[in-house]
């Protein structure tokens, strides 16, 4: 029998966490999702037995990426997938406010037979980069909108730059308005040419599927065969031919560790909420970060007071580790499954500065400068440099309200690795808030 | 599918020898391409170009450059309401002012800031649209303007009138007009400012610019009343006063300034004074220093009677 709750510490922390919302809107706090139910302002049951997934549309302001998202929606509504959202309520794109970060973004949600979609539309490319550093809208794919009549236009290249920057590695793409063309032979051109375009940006060229229809046929319930047929075609593909992202449930184990105590004649409990993965007891874990790294074995988990075998990604767990000294851990280190993560000391991130507006700096800052560095329950101080190879380094500077590429320097090692989110922070100000991109040492 | 694709990559390298491209035996669908490659025209456009023109390829080409006058005209007409908040700012140093190597070395300063607005930073991005910015700033720094006597050596200029200002083929109005139809965004000149030298006998004037990521841009008029004027010719003082130059320049655009030496209303924050600002921008040991410390400091090192910020302009796109 763990005997956390005998302690004299431990109460007080276990308390906090009973105090947490139960498990499950935890993780739904996670999932943007859900979010917009409750946007929505009335409560609707969540049905969390099919994958989720967060899609964007990016195109140009014409090319009618708002009438398929409302098509998409009255498609799928027919069957129950999703509530019709019609085109003046998407195409407001509020403006709502993420990590402090001001952000214009429109979300839908609908579902499939097999997946349950988040959909994400911004009108600029700021916004998704915004949208992809705070995590407040991660896109894990992407429909590129292209009209027929236009064909791929000079933004376009732009469009799929975005898309590879925010990290996505797939997308579909819907050639509009093909009603307005009605040339079977134009059409070949404009999906040649956006083959070629996608090839050329390291999208798979060959093998990306190519829907072409008319959103607005399928709003106006019309030409059923390049309306209704091809929204669901399209539709379709998403489901096929996008990845679904990794759950946090089926990754490797991750606890960031918030506190330490040390309960007499039992040894050292590490408390924290699971971040991802699974714990059991009994398995091996590692330590890691700040200097020190070692494997010890998870003798009990804990949690509201009981004792378990296994604790999950949501819950709050206290860790008894064998034959480990109070010392030797952490506030700031993360308890994994041994060999999933690695200690770095240097990485390259994309970070957002924010404005005074946004409660940021209002001067800007050159290479060389020293904030703390917020990532998961870890502060420490890092050095900015813009990224290496960037032209004439030594001049640049960043504003508030710039997105740019940093390489950050920690003066300790952490637990990170692509994708990690993390915040600057100087004199009681959020600065900057980022996500690594590339691990450098 | 396949086969087709294969066979337009095959014909691409003959895109570069266009004189040969009206070879008859040559499928519709690769000329329309090729007449997309050229002028980024719309698929429709191009093909309504070849058809018209009984599929001769000279002939469509001239076709649709007449036709993007036209429906570039039409088409900026249509968005011409739409808001426009994106964009670039674009600065353009024709001359640099006494000591200058930039150009001609006349000893007067000309330069010019302008922005160049658009609706959506995905077009903003783009070479095109970063290309007619440039080109804008050049046109307008080159203009002839009739500069009265103003107190001031920023002259603001009518949009309306820079429109209108003749540039090879066409006007600066019908170069926006061309992007307008290729892009298919609205965009527009929103505002355009000249920079001339002052005439005096005894202060030599220079300019100093910085541009962030065109989306900050900030001029510069630095004035100097050196103790003897062979100075000028010495190339480690314009080292580095370029040096400084340069520095005084960033420093304008990177904080909010809104004044040189005074607050522009009482209510502004003294960060928006710019010679009350630590001058980080020179970096080192001035980088806590307010500016204009440094600058006494320069102006003794360099037996200068006078160094001095005499006038700037701060522009930011989207605001005022």
């Amino acid at each position: 029998m763990l005997r956390v709750a005998a302690c004299r510490a431990a109460p007080a922390v276990f308390a906090s966490s009973s105090s947490i919302l139960p498990r499950f809107s935890i993780s739904r706090a996670a999932r943007p999702a859900v979010n917009f139910v409750a946007c929505r302002g009335y409560a609707e049951i969540y049905n969390r037995t099919k994958p989720h997934m967060n899609v964007g549309t990016i195109g140009h302001v014409d090319h009618g990426k708002t009438t398929l998202t409302a098509a998409i929606t009255k498609v799928l509504a027919e069957t129950g997938g999703a509530t019709f959202t019609d085109y003046a309520q998407i195409d407001k794109a509020p403006e709502e406010k993420a990590r402090g970060i001001t952000i214009n973004s429109s979300h839908v949600e609908y579902e499939t037979d097999s997946r349950h979609y988040g959909h994400i539309d911004c009108p600029g490319h700021a916004d998704y980069i915004k949208n992809m550093i705070t995590g407040a809208a991660q896109m894990d794919g992407a429909i590129i909108v292209v009209s027929a009549t236009d064909g791929q236009m000079p933004q376009t290249r732009e469009h799929l730059l975005l898309a590879r920057q925010v990290g996505i590695r797939k997308l579909v793409v819907f050639i509009n308005k093909v009603d307005m063309i009605n040339d079977p032979e134009m059409l070949e051109l404009v999906d040649m040419e956006i083959r070629d375009l996608l090839s050329t940006y390291n999208f798979d060229g060959e093998n990306t599927p190519i829907v072409m229809g008319s959103a607005l046929a399928a709003l106006e319930g019309r030409d059923k065969e390049i309306g209704v047929d091809k929204i669901l075609e399209l539709v379709k593909a998403c489901d096929t031919w996008l990845d679904l992202p990794a759950r946090d449930l089926d990754k490797p184990f991750l606890m960031p560790i918030e506190d330490v105590f040390s309960i007499s004649g039992r040894g050292t409990v590490a408390t924290g909420r699971v971040e991802r993965g699974t714990a059991l007891k009994g398995k091996e874990v590692e330590i890691l970060g700040l200097g020190s790294s070692f494997k010890t074995t998870l003798t009990g988990i804990e949690m509201f007071h009981k004792e378990l075998e296994r604790a999950e990604a949501g819950d709050n767990m206290g860790a008894l580790l064998r034959s480990t000294r109070r010392d030797q851990v952490r506030r700031g280190q993360v308890l994994i499954e041994p060999g999933s993560m690695k200690a770095v000391k240097k990485f390259r991130s994309q970070v957002y500065i924010l404005t005074k507006d946004e409660g940021g700096r209002y001067t800007p800052f050159m290479q060389g400068y020293r904030p703390q560095l917020y990532l998961r329950t870890a502060d420490v101080t890092v050095t900015l440099n813009f990224a290496e190879g960037t032209p004439d380094a030594e001049e640049k500077m960043a504003m508030p309200g710039d997105n740019v590429e940093l390489d950050c320097e920690l003066i300790f090692d952490l637990a990170v690795e692509v994708g990690s989110r993390f915040t600057l922070r100087e004199a009681n100000k959020t600065i900057g808030t980022g996500v690594v991109t590339k691990i450098l040492e | 599918m396949l086969r087709f694709t294969q066979a337009v990559r095959c014909g691409r390298p003959l895109t570069r020898n266009r004189l040969y491209s009206s070879i008859p035996n040559k499928s519709r669908v690769q000329l329309v391409a090729e007449l997309r490659k050229l002028s980024n025209a719309p698929i429709i456009k191009a093909r309504q170009a070849l058809d018209e023109n009984n599929g001769d390829f000279d002939a469509a080409v001239q076709w649709l450059e007449e036709d993007m006058r036209k429906s570039g005209a039409a088409k900026a007409e249509k968005v011409k309401d739409r808001a426009t908040s994106e964009g670039l700012i674009s600065i353009s140093v024709l001359e640099g002012g006494v000591g200058s190597r930039i150009r001609s070395g006349s000893g007067r300063v000309k330069a010019s800031i302008i922005e160049l607005n658009c609706e959506s930073d995905f077009v903003s991005r783009t070479e095109e649209f970063a290309r007619l910015a440039n080109d804008i700033s050049e046109i307008v720094a080159h203009s002839q303007t009739h500069q009265e006597n103003t107190s001031s050596p920023f002259t603001t200029l009518s949009v309306e009138d820079l429109l209108h200002l003749s540039h090879k083929s066409g006007t600066v109005g019908s170069l926006i007009t061309d992007l307008i139809a290729r892009i298919g965004e609205n965009i527009s000149l929103r505002r355009a400012m000249l920079l001339t030298s002052p005439t005096s006998s005894n202060t030599a004037y220079r300019v100093a610019s910085y541009l962030h990521q065109g989306r900050v841009g900030a001029l510069d008029l630095i004035s100097l009343r050196p103790s003897q004027s062979s100075l000028f010719n010495d190339d480690s003082f314009i080292g580095d006063l370029e040096k400084l130059e340069r520095a005084l320049a960033k420093q304008t655009a990177g904080f909010m300034t809104l004044g040189i030496s005074e607050k522009r209303n009482s209510e502004d924050e003294q960060e928006t004074v710019l010679y009350e600002q630590p001058f980080m921008m020179l970096g080192g040991e001035n980088a806590s220093i307010p500016v204009r410390k440094v600058l006494d400091q320069w102006q003794e090192k360099w037996g200068l009677e006078e160094l001095a910020v005499s006038n700037f302009a701060r522009w930011e796109v989207g605001r005022d």
